[in-house]
C-alpha cells in the first residue's frame, strides 16, 4: 500500500517534471557551458538564463552572451521567459523583463561589455555611480549588444586602451 | 690652479672620501646607508608592520621583511619602493579581504607569502593588485588560499616572474583567477606555477603580453584564457588537467609555440579553444590525451605547423565558421577522430600532414604518400550531428562505411584532404 502511494507521487513528481520547468534553473557553477559562447560559466554575478516555451533552458555566463543568443535565436524557437541574476545577490535570479542594468567600463563582466543587472532602482543607481557607468532597460541592453555586433565586447573595446590594427580587418569587416 | 693640480687633488682626496663614507657606514650600520635607504621590518621592531614601513620610507627605498606572520590592514605602496621578503615572511589576509595595493611606478615585490585573503562573490578580490602602473616587478612570491592571486589592472611594462599560486581546489565556485590582467600592456608573465585557481591565467583587454615556461595545472576553468587580447604570444608553457588547456576568444594575431596541452578530459574539455578570433600561429606544440585536443569555432586563418596531436578523443574540431586555414607537417597518432567537422564545405588545407591511421603507399619513396588522404572519418560526422551514435565506435559495419567514404567520399567534406600525406613523423 505504502509503495502504491510513493509510486504515484514518483509518477505525478514525474509529469510534473515532464510538463517542463517555467522558472529559472540553478547553474551548476564551473561546469555548465555557456550556450552562446562555449565558456565554463563561473562566475555567480552573471550567469542568465533562457526558457523556451517548450520548456528547454539555455544557460549563459553572461548578459550579453543572453541578448545575442535571444537576438540571433528570435523566431526559430519562442522564448517563455529570459532571467538575469542580481549582481548584488549572487545565484538569484530576476526576470530580465523587470530587471535594471548598468553598464560601466569597470564592471568586469565575463564579456567584456561590463554589464550587470540588478533587482532595484536604487542598486542600479548606487552601481552605476560606483563603476562609472549608464542605466540601462532591457530593450536598451539589446540594443546596445545588437549594435555591439557579432564581436561581443567591441563596444567596450571601442573606448578600451586597444589599438585598432594596423591595416589589418576589423572584426565586422570579416564577419559573416 | 692647472688642471692637472685640479686632478692631483681630487685624487689625493678620493680615498680619504671613501674611507669617511665606510666610516658612517659603520656608525650607522649598513642599514642606512644613503645611496639605498633600508627599512627592516620584523616581527621584534621596531619596525612591527609593513605599513609603518611604506609610510616612513623615502622614494626608492629598500624595505626588508623578516620572517614571520603579519596581520595588517590592506597595505597600500603609493610611492617606488622595492620590498623584499628573507625567510618568506607571510602577509595574512585573515580571511577579510585584499593584502596589498600598488598604486605607484615602478613597485618591485619579492619574496613574500601571501595567504587568506578569503572569499567574495560580489567583488575580484586579490591578494596583489597593481593599478594603473608602469614598470612593476612581482618575483618569487607565494600565494596560497588567495581568492585572486596577481591582479594588473591598467599595468604596462611589468614582469610577473616565478611565483607560486596555489589555491584551494575544493571550493567549486569560490575561487578567483590566479594571474589576471585587465587593460594590460607590455607585462612578461614567466617561470610561474598555477594551481587550483578558476582560470591559471586570464588576460582581457591586454596587448602585447608574453607568457613563457609557466605551469598551469588542475585549475577549475581555464589553464590561461584570452579575452579580447591581441598580439599576444605564449610559448613553452604546460597547461595539465584543468577544465580546458587554453581558451583564446575574439582576439588577433596571437601565438602559441611549443606548449604541451595534456589531460583535459570531460564533456567541454579541450586542450585548446579558439573561438571567434583572427589568424592564430601553432606552432610546435604537443596536444596529448585531451577529449578534444584543439576545438575552432569561428577561427580564420589558422597557421598549424609541426604539432603533434596524440591520444586525443578528437584530436582538431573544425567548426563550419572555420576558414582559410593550413595544417602542414602535424603528427597525428593514436587519435580517436585524427580531424573532425560539422559542416561538408570547407576552406582549411592540409599538406604534409602524418596519419598514423594513413593505408596509402609510397610507391617512389619519397617519404610522401602516393594516394591522398581523407582525415575526416564518415563517422565523426555521423557523431557530430548524434553523440550516442559513438557507442557503435567499434563495430564493423562502421568500420566498412568509413571505408567505402574513403574510397568514394560523399558526406564527408570533399576538398578536406590531404593530398601529401607524410609517411614518416615530422617530429
Amino acid at each position: 500500500m505504502r509503495s502504491l502511494r510513493v509510486l504515484a507521487l514518483a509518477l505525478l513528481a514525474l509529469g510534473a517534471a515532464g510538463c517542463g520547468p517555467r522558472g529559472p534553473q540553478p547553474i551548476a557553477y564551473g561546469q555548465d557551458q555557456c550556450g552562446y559562447c562555449r565558456m565554463t560559466i563561473s562566475d555567480e554575478r552573471f550567469g542568465s538564463e533562457l526558457v523556451t516555451r517548450r520548456g528547454r533552458v539555455h544557460k549563459f555566463d553572461s548578459v550579453e552572451c543572453l541578448a545575442n543568443y535571444y537576438l540571433a535565436q528570435h523566431g526559430s524557437e519562442p522564448a517563455h521567459s529570459l532571467w538575469v541574476t542580481d549582481y548584488a545577490r549572487p545565484g538569484e535570479f530576476v526576470s530580465a523583463d523587470s530587471a535594471h542594468f548598468v553598464q560601466g567600463e569597470r564592471v568586469s563582466s565575463p564579456m567584456g561589455m561590463g554589464l550587470l543587472a540588478v533587482s532595484t532602482p536604487a542598486e542600479a543607481e548606487r552601481l552605476a555611480r560606483e563603476h562609472a557607468g549608464r542605466r540601462l532597460s532591457w530593450e536598451q541592453v539589446l540594443e546596445t549588444v545588437a549594435r555591439a555586433g557579432a564581436r561581443v565586447g567591441a563596444g567596450h573595446a571601442a573606448h578600451g586602451p586597444a589599438a585598432p590594427p594596423p591595416g589589418g580587418a576589423g572584426a565586422h569587416d570579416t564577419a559573416h | 690652479m692647472t688642471p692637472r693640480t685640479e686632478r692631483r687633488r681630487r685624487a689625493a682626496r678620493l680615498p680619504w672620501a671613501l674611507l669617511l663614507a665606510a666610516l658612517a657606514g659603520l656608525g650607522a650600520g649598513a642599514a642606512e646607508a644613503p645611496a639605498q635607504p633600508r627599512l627592516v621590518v620584523s616581527p621584534e621592531g621596531p619596525l612591527r608592520t609593513l605599513g609603518e614601513a611604506v609610510r616612513r620610507a623615502a622614494p626608492g627605498a629598500v624595505i626588508v621583511v623578516r620572517a614571520g606572520t603579519y596581520r595588517e590592514p590592506l597595505v597600500y605602496v603609493d610611492k617606488p619602493l622595492t620590498i623584499q621578503g628573507e625567510g618568506w615572511p607571510t602577509l595574512d589576509g585573515q580571511g577579510r579581504g585584499e593584502i596589498l595595493s600598488v598604486t605607484a611606478d615602478s613597485v618591485t615585490i619579492r619574496g613574500l607569502r601571501f595567504a587568506n585573503t578569503g572569499v567574495s562573490r560580489v567583488e575580484d578580490r586579490a591578494a596583489l593588485r597593481v593599478t594603473e602602473v608602469g614598470g612593476c616587478r612581482i618575483e618569487g612570491n607565494r600565494f596560497e588560499k588567495t581568492f585572486f592571486g596577481i591582479y594588473l589592472a591598467g599595468a604596462r611594462d611589468c614582469v610577473v616572474r616565478g611565483n607560486l599560486l596555489r589555491a584551494d581546489p575544493t571550493s567549486e565556485e569560490a575561487t578567483g583567477n590566479g594571474i589576471h590582467l585587465w587593460t594590460a600592456r607590455n607585462v612578461l608573465v614567466e617561470d610561474n606555477i598555477v594551481f587550483g585557481h578558476r582560470d591559471g591565467m586570464y588576460f582581457e583587454f591586454a596587448h602585447y603580453i608574453v607568457a613563457r615556461r609557466n605551469r598551469s595545472e588542475g585549475n577549475l576553468r581555464y589553464g590561461l584564457h584570452f579575452m579580447f587580447a591581441d598580439d599576444c604570444a605564449y610559448e613553452q608553457n604546460v597547461f595539465r588537467r584543468n577544465g580546458a588547456g587554453v581558451a583564446v576568444m575574439y582576439t588577433r594575431r596571437v601565438s602559441m609555440t611549443g606548449n604541451r596541452f595534456e589531460d583535459n578530459w570531460g564533456s567541454a574539455a579541450y586542450g585548446l579553444l579558439l573561438k571567434e578570433i583572427y589568424d592564430p600561429v601553432i606552432t610546435r606544440n604537443v596536444f596529448a590525451r585531451n577529449t578534444t585536443g584543439l576545438f575552432a569555432d569561428g577561427a580564420v586563418r589558422i597557421q598549424a605547423e609541426g604539432n603533434r596531436f596524440v591520444d586525443n578523443g578528437w584530436a582538431v574540431k573544425l567548426m563550419a565558421s572555420t576558414s582559410e586555414g593550413r595544417f602542414a607537417r602535424n603528427d597525428f597518432i593514436g587519435n580517436t577522430f585524427d580531424v573532425s567537422t560539422n559542416s561538408r564545405t570547407n576552406s582549411v588545407d592540409f599538406e604534409g600532414n602524418y596519419y598514423d591511421g594513413y593505408r596509402g603507399y609510397d610507391l617512389n619513396r619519397d617519404g610522401v604518400g602516393d594516394v591522398p588522404h581523407r582525415p575526416v572519418r564518415l563517422f565523426s560526422l555521423l557523431v557530430e550531428q548524434n553523440e550516442p551514435a559513438l557507442i557503435l565506435l567499434r563495430s564493423i559495419f562502421i568500420a566498412l562505411l568509413d571505408r567505402a567514404e574513403q574510397l568514394l567520399p560523399a558526406l564527408t567534406p570533399e576538398t578536406l584532404v590531404d593530398e601529401r600525406p607524410a609517411m614518416r613523423m615530422a617530429s
